[in-house]
């Protein structure tokens, strides 16, 4: 006598077998990778037979889509804002561009600590987009308020950068070092 | 987000990546939006601004194709010689190029004209700088 399984599980009116595994010492996102490559190299699966990836893996690649998809609209819907209150295209285009550009800040940061880019990051990209657009329209409000005094666009963008250098340091500052302290005594 | 960044205090591991997300792209934004947003919204707005100083008189017909530039009231306010000018709005126009302006005979009258340099002066019944328009 053999031993076969006690059980039978189905999904989708096919017969399922699940392989479960814990992780230690390594991230999900690396482990799976392993996995697949191993799994092309080692197993040959008879005709018929699939695999697919479930679980945890499953729902962080729904999420990641979910979160992906919020960005764009994050950065989509601050473009449409933007567009209504100034009322044309270059004001909107030059704010979206340093936002997005902005992003790369997020990754090199990543890179440089050695995290991964995980669901909590993405939100921190969101984050980042709607702070960076605040900072951009400070920019280009002070810009409106030179032009009026008579510069030339040259003259009113060097002296609203000049002018709006501290407020963008005195927020950026105070949100990196202060604003996140509370949720240390939660 | 330093702290959370740091790691310190209870539960902080679970939000680290988020701040340190937030820090690295407000580190990088703090330098963008000083130098990248001015530079994009001058490339974006210096056909539009640029031409409209060097044209002057000559072009100002056809600048006034482009919205961004130049709006006047009524028609009968901007046509000498038979031109048809559009609606607009005058959006720039520096110091210098107020006298290019006059010095190509360009009058200043009211109008929608925002952005007017102070040095230029007003001909006609405007007596409000934020409500001028071109005249030629």
């Amino acid at each position: 006598m053999t031993k076969g399984q006690a059980e039978v599980e189905r999904e989708n009116l096919r017969q399922m077998i699940s392989v479960r595994g814990r992780l230690e010492g390594s991230d999900l996102g690396t482990a799976i990778r392993q996995i697949q490559s191993q799994l092309v190299k080692d197993v040959k699966l008879p005709p018929g037979m699939t695999v697919e990836y479930g679980g945890l893996y499953q729902e962080q690649q729904s999420s990641f889509r979910e979160l992906a998809i919020a960005l764009v609209l994050a950065v989509l819907l601050v473009f449409i804002t933007l567009l209504i209150e100034f009322r044309s295209y270059a004001h909107p285009i030059a704010i979206v561009t340093g936002a997005v550009l902005a992003l790369s800040g997020v990754l090199l940061a990543l890179f440089i600590t050695r995290s991964t880019l995980n669901v909590v990051s993405l939100m921190g990209m969101i984050m980042i987009v709607g702070i960076v657009a605040k900072n951009g329209i400070l920019m280009l409000d002070a810009v409106e308020d030179h032009l009026a005094d008579g510069d030339t666009l040259r003259e009113a963008l060097l002296r609203s950068g000049r002018r709006r250098f501290r407020p963008v340091l005195m927020t950026s500052l105070a949100a990196m070092c202060l604003a996140c302290c509370p949720w240390l005594w939660r | 987000m330093l702290p959370l960044a740091l790691a310190l205090g209870a539960g902080s591991e679970l939000l680290q990546p988020l701040a340190i997300a937030v820090i690295g792209g407000l580190t990088m934004a703090l330098g963008l939006s000083l130098i990248v947003t001015p530079t994009v919204y001058m490339r974006c707005c210096e056909g539009a601004f640029g031409t409209a100083t060097k044209g002057a008189v000559g072009n100002l017909f056809s600048l006034q194709r482009s919205e961004m530039f130049i709006t006047l009231n009524s028609p009968k306010d901007l046509a000498p010689s038979g031109a048809k000018p559009n609606g607009g709005t005058i959006a720039d126009v520096g110091k210098g190029d107020c006298a290019l302006l006059q010095g190509l005979g360009v009058k200043i009258r009211t109008g929608s004209y925002k952005h007017l340099a102070p040095s230029c002066p007003l001909s006609g019944e405007a007596t409000d700088r934020s409500s001028v328009a071109l005249l030629v």
